[in-house]
C-alpha cells in the first residue's frame, strides 16, 4: 500500500487527536456508565464538592466500653480477634510523676474482655486514668497515599482515604507509613485495610456505626461545610486539636479535652 | 520548502513539547497517579465501596415497628444509648427477620457500668464483684424503665442465687420510685436477719426466699430517701 506523505501526515494527526480525546473522555464517560449501575446511591452523596466529612472526639465522655469497637467489626467484617481493628480505644494511666502507661484491649467474641482491671503500674502510683478513642484520620496529607506502591489506596473524592482490595499487593508499606497505627493487614483477604469512616454508610446519609452505637455520645460525625453539624459545634465550641499535628498530616479527627501526654 | 526552515521548525516544535511535558508532568502526576486511567479505578472502587452492605440499621428504624419500647426507652435513662449498642446489629432482623441477640448477663451491663479508673467520674458505676453479685442486674433495675430515677423493679419471680438466668423483660411491676421502703431507723440496725429472718418475729416474705442475708438494702432504703 502506497501513502502519500500528506495523507500520512493527515491520519497521523487524526489518530493522535482521537486518542487525546478518548484518554480524556474516558474517565468521565466510565464514571457515568459505573453510576448508572450504582441505584440507590446519589451521585451527590459522593462528591467531594457537597460534603467534606469530619469527626470528633470527646475523649472526655468516653467510658472505654467498646461498643464501637464492637460495632465496628459487625459492621465491616473485621475478624474478631483483638489484634485486628478498623478503631480500637486507648486507655492512659498517667502517674503523679508523668510516667505514661498505654493499653488497649480490643473487643473480641467475648465482649466483657474489654473490662480492665484497675492495676498499679510497674509501681507507679496512677493519677490520672482516661480513655482515648482512636481511628484513621483521614489525613488530608495521607502518607499511606504517597507510598502505595501500586495506587491501590487513594482519597476518595469526599475526602476519605479508600483502599481497592483488587489493586492492594498487601505490602504493608501504607502500614509503617501510617504515624497513627491505623492500618492493618487483613489475614483473611491479605489486603491492608483501614476505618472508612463507614464509607457505605455515610455515603447513604447514615452515621458510622461507632458514632451510631456510642452510648454517651463521645464520637461525633458530620458535614464540615456545615456549621450547623455536630462536627462543627464541637469545634466552635470546644478547645480541639488533631493527633501528631507536627508531622503535616493534617488530620480530620478532631479531638476535644485531649490530656498532655497522649500520642 | 527551505531545508532549514523545516529543521528549526522542527526543533521548535521538540522544544516546545519538551517544555510543556516538563511543565505539565508533575501536576498530571498529582492529580491522576502514575498509572494511565486511574481516575477510573478510583471512581469505580468508591461505588464499590458505598454498595457493601450496612448491618445497624439505627434506632429510627427500631422504632417503627416497637413502638412501645421506643417509648419507654425514650423517657429511660437510657435515652443516649442506640438500641443497637445493646441489642446487636438489626439489619438482618429488618430484611431476613433474623433474630437480634440480647446479652442480659450482669457482664453485659458492667461493660459500661463497671467501677473503672479511666471512666468520667459523673458516669454511673458500681463494683460488679460488691453491688449484688448473686443477682442478675435486670433483677431490680428495669434498663428500659420509664423512671428518670433509679429504675427500680419489683421482682415478681423468685430469683435464686444460683440462678443466673434473668427473667425476660419486662416481668415485674415497674415501681418509679422502687420497693417498699424500710419504716424503721436503721440506726443501730445493721443485721436485718436479727428480726427478718425466717425465725424472726417479722420474716421476709416467701418469694424471697434464697436471697443471701445481707442483701435487703440493695433494694430497700430507708423512707424519705
Amino acid at each position: 500500500m502506497k501513502v502519500s506523505r500528506r495523507k500520512f501526515l493527515r491520519m497521523s494527526v487524526q489518530t493522535l487527536g482521537g486518542g487525546i480525546v478518548l484518554y480524556v473522555a474516558s474517565p468521565a464517560i466510565l464514571r457515568a456508565a459505573l453510576q448508572e449501575e450504582a441505584t440507590g446511591t446519589p451521585a451527590a452523596e459522593l462528591t467531594r464538592e457537597e460534603h467534606s466529612w469530619g469527626f470528633a472526639i470527646d475523649v472526655r465522655r468516653c467510658i472505654g466500653c467498646h461498643k464501637c469497637v464492637q460495632a465496628c467489626k459487625l459492621e465491616n467484617g473485621v475478624p474478631l480477634e483483638p489484634e485486628y481493628r478498623r478503631t480500637w480505644v486507648e486507655r492512659y494511666e498517667i502517674s503523679e510523676d508523668g510516667a505514661v502507661f498505654v493499653d488497649s484491649v480490643s473487643w473480641g467474641q467475648d465482649g466483657p474482655e474489654s473490662i480492665y482491671p484497675n492495676a498499679k503500674r510497674n509501681g507507679h502510683e496512677s493519677a490520672k486514668s482516661f480513655f482515648v478513642p482512636k481511628l484513621c484520620n483521614q489525613c488530608e496529607n495521607p502518607p499511606c497515599v504517597q507510598v502505595c506502591p501500586v495506587s491501590a489506596t487513594f482519597k476518595a473524592r469526599n475526602g476519605v482515604i479508600l483502599v481497592d482490595g483488587r489493586r492492594c499487593i498487601g505490602c504493608k508499606y501504607c502500614i509503617v507509613a501510617c504515624p497513627y497505627g491505623a492500618r492493618f493487614l487483613n489475614p483473611e483477604t491479605r489486603v491492608a485495610e483501614k476505618c472508612t469512616w463507614c464509607y457505605h454508610r455515610i455515603t447513604r446519609g447514615l452515621l458510622p456505626a461507632c458514632v451510631q452505637v456510642c452510648p454517651v455520645g463521645a464520637r461525633v460525625f458530620g458535614d464540615m461545610k456545615d456549621p450547623e453539624s455536630p462536627v462543627r459545634r464541637l469545634i466552635r465550641e470546644e478547645m480541639t486539636q488533631v493527633l501528631k499535628s507536627a508531622l503535616g498530616t493534617k488530620p480530620k479527627v478532631y479531638y476535644a479535652g485531649l490530656q498532655e501526654g497522649v500520642r | 520548502m527551505n531545508r532549514k526552515i523545516k529543521i528549526v521548525l522542527c526543533l521548535l516544535a521538540v522544544v516546545t513539547g519538551a517544555v510543556g511535558l516538563w511543565q505539565l508532568a508533575p501536576r498530571l502526576l498529582e492529580q491522576r497517579g502514575l498509572y494511565f486511567g486511574e481516575q477510573v479505578y478510583q471512581a469505580e472502587t468508591e461505588e464499590r465501596t458505598s454498595l457493601l452492605p450496612i448491618q445497624y440499621a439505627g434506632s429510627q428504624v427500631c422504632s417503627q415497628c416497637h413502638q412501645a419500647q421506643h417509648r419507654g426507652w425514650q423517657e429511660s435513662e437510657h435515652l443516649t444509648v442506640a438500641c443497637e449498642a445493646c441489642h446487636g446489629p438489626g439489619q438482618a432482623h429488618v430484611e431476613e427477620g433474623a433474630k437480634p441477640s440480647l446479652d442480659a448477663s450482669r457482664e453485659a451491663c458492667g461493660t459500661c457500668h463497671n467501677e473503672l479508673a479511666a471512666r468520667p467520674g459523673a458516669f454511673p458505676q458500681i463494683d460488679l464483684a460488691q453491688h449484688n453479685s448473686q443477682l442478675a442486674c435486670i433483677a431490680c433495675h428495669n434498663p428500659m424503665g420509664t423512671a428518670r430515677q433509679v429504675s427500680l423493679v419489683v421482682p415478681t419471680s423468685t430469683a435464686t442465687p444460683s440462678d443466673t438466668t434473668p427473667t425476660p423483660w419486662p416481668s415485674g411491676v415497674i415501681e418509679p420510685s422502687g420497693p417498699p421502703r424500710i419504716p424503721h431507723s436503721l440506726e443501730g440496725r445493721s443485721a436485718c436477719m436479727a428480726c427478718h429472718g425466717s425465725t424472726g418475729f417479722k420474716p421476709f416474705p416467701a418469694d424471697h426466699a434464697g436471697r443471701a442475708g445481707d442483701l435487703c438494702q440493695s433494694c430497700h432504703r430507708r423512707e424519705g430517701t
